[in-house]
């Protein structure tokens, strides 16, 4: 927030003040990820791709077949379980979560704070909704809200 | 197997649910205090310039209010109390007198104890302010807590009532006064009152327009006479 408030003389008349102000988070947030991961482990920060693309592989298609009645199971949720199911996901496909359906930006805006392409947005948006349908799913048949199909 | 149809009301349910999150009440006033340090630590500058920045400013702190607190859902967790800030209560008195999406009609204080129990398992038990009549209730979450909110009515007058645990939602600084003895926090926000009262370990807010006096009477009759 200090750093938006720091940054003020960056921000330009005309400019959509959330997608301005959700740069600096993103960018205050990767700055301190890759401060810790260079005292652990480094990663990068987009490896992501290819480790929930295998992910992806392994359960879409399966998985969203047991949702009978989706808005019922979703609306069980509270929004604890729903923040701890975005906290498993990979930071940019949280992030891309974050700012198309929870801050609604469009798939432009979001780009932008991204700096990556409209289309990875998208396919980003969609592959992380379905990742966290797994992970909702799994709390779901635990708690008897859906029965296991084999 | 699946058709289109179907894949495209997962992908609306999941945006749904999702965009709730932003909706969810979130208690800012750790952010406003720092952010009113922060604007009062910027320097003086000359008229124009202030006046040049001042819309964008606005309109920072406005979205920091909003999206920072949502941000902190991610990055963010604090074993203290959550402060009930005017504006949260006003926001959740809002949003239950509208009929928010997961209201639950009730008839009277049992039915509304059961549903929350439902939904919340250690829920501490409702009071019964006197005179008022039980509309509705639900479970929210404020940073995590949870809290229990219910619709009220007295004389066609619409009260909302906020129950929590004393270590998960504290009241905002306010005028400490007492009524029947009953000492209780006020404070307001516009036009809603909200008075807090604390009774073993929990904390019941009512917030309406109605005066404040009035409000806390509800609580103390009940408390006297339970």
């Amino acid at each position: 927030m200090l750093k938006a408030m720091k940054a003020i003389d960056s921000f330009q008349e005309g400019t959509n003040v959330k997608a301005w102000l959700m740069t600096i988070l993103r960018r205050t947030f990767i700055d301190r990820l890759r401060a810790n991961r260079s005292r652990q482990h480094e990663v990068r920060l987009d490896s992501y791709d290819q480790v929930e693309g295998r992910e992806e592989a392994a359960t879409s298609g399966q998985l969203d077949d047991r949702w009978d009645n989706p808005e019922k199971i979703l609306d069980q949720f509270e929004d604890k379980d729903m923040v701890e199911a975005l906290k498993t996901l990979p930071d940019e496909i949280r992030w891309t979560l974050l700012l198309v359906d929870i801050e609604q930006l469009d798939y432009a805006g979001a780009a932008r704070v991204l700096e990556i392409p409209v289309g990875t947005v998208k396919s980003r948006a969609h592959r992380g909704r379905g990742m966290l349908r797994d992970r909702l799913f799994t709390k779901a048949r635990q708690r008897g809200w859906v029965e296991s199909k084999a | 197997m699946r058709t289109d149809d179907f894949n495209d009301r997962l992908e609306q349910a999941t945006r749904a649910r999702l965009a709730r999150l932003a909706t969810t009440p979130q208690d800012t006033s750790r952010l406003e205090r720092q952010l009113e340090g922060a604007m009062t630590g910027v320097r003086p500058a000359p008229a124009s310039r202030v006046l040049r920045w001042w819309a964008p400013l606005a309109g920072v702190a406005a979205v920091l209010l909003v999206s920072a607190t949502i941000g902190g859902l991610f990055l963010v967790s604090n074993d203290a109390p959550v402060v009930a800030t005017s504006s949260l209560l006003a926001g959740l008195h809002h949003e239950v007198t509208g009929g928010g999406p997961f209201s639950i009609p009730v008839a009277d204080v049992d039915s509304a104890n059961h549903e929350i129990a439902t939904r919340w398992s250690n829920a501490p038990a409702l009071p019964n302010p006197a005179d008022c009549e039980f509309m509705s209730c639900c479970v929210h979450e404020v940073e995590g807590r949870k809290i229990a909110c219910v619709l009220l009515r007295l004389r066609g007058k619409s009260v909302t009532m906020v129950v929590a645990n004393s270590k998960d939602l504290t009241p905002a600084d306010g005028i400490e006064t007492t009524t029947n003895q009953h000492p209780y926090t006020r404070y307001a926000k516009g036009d809603v009152n909200m008075v807090c009262m604390q009774k073993n370990g929990t904390n019941v807010w009512l917030v309406g327009e109605l005066p404040h006096e009035e409000l806390a009477q509800l609580l103390s009759k009940e408390w006297t006479t339970s």
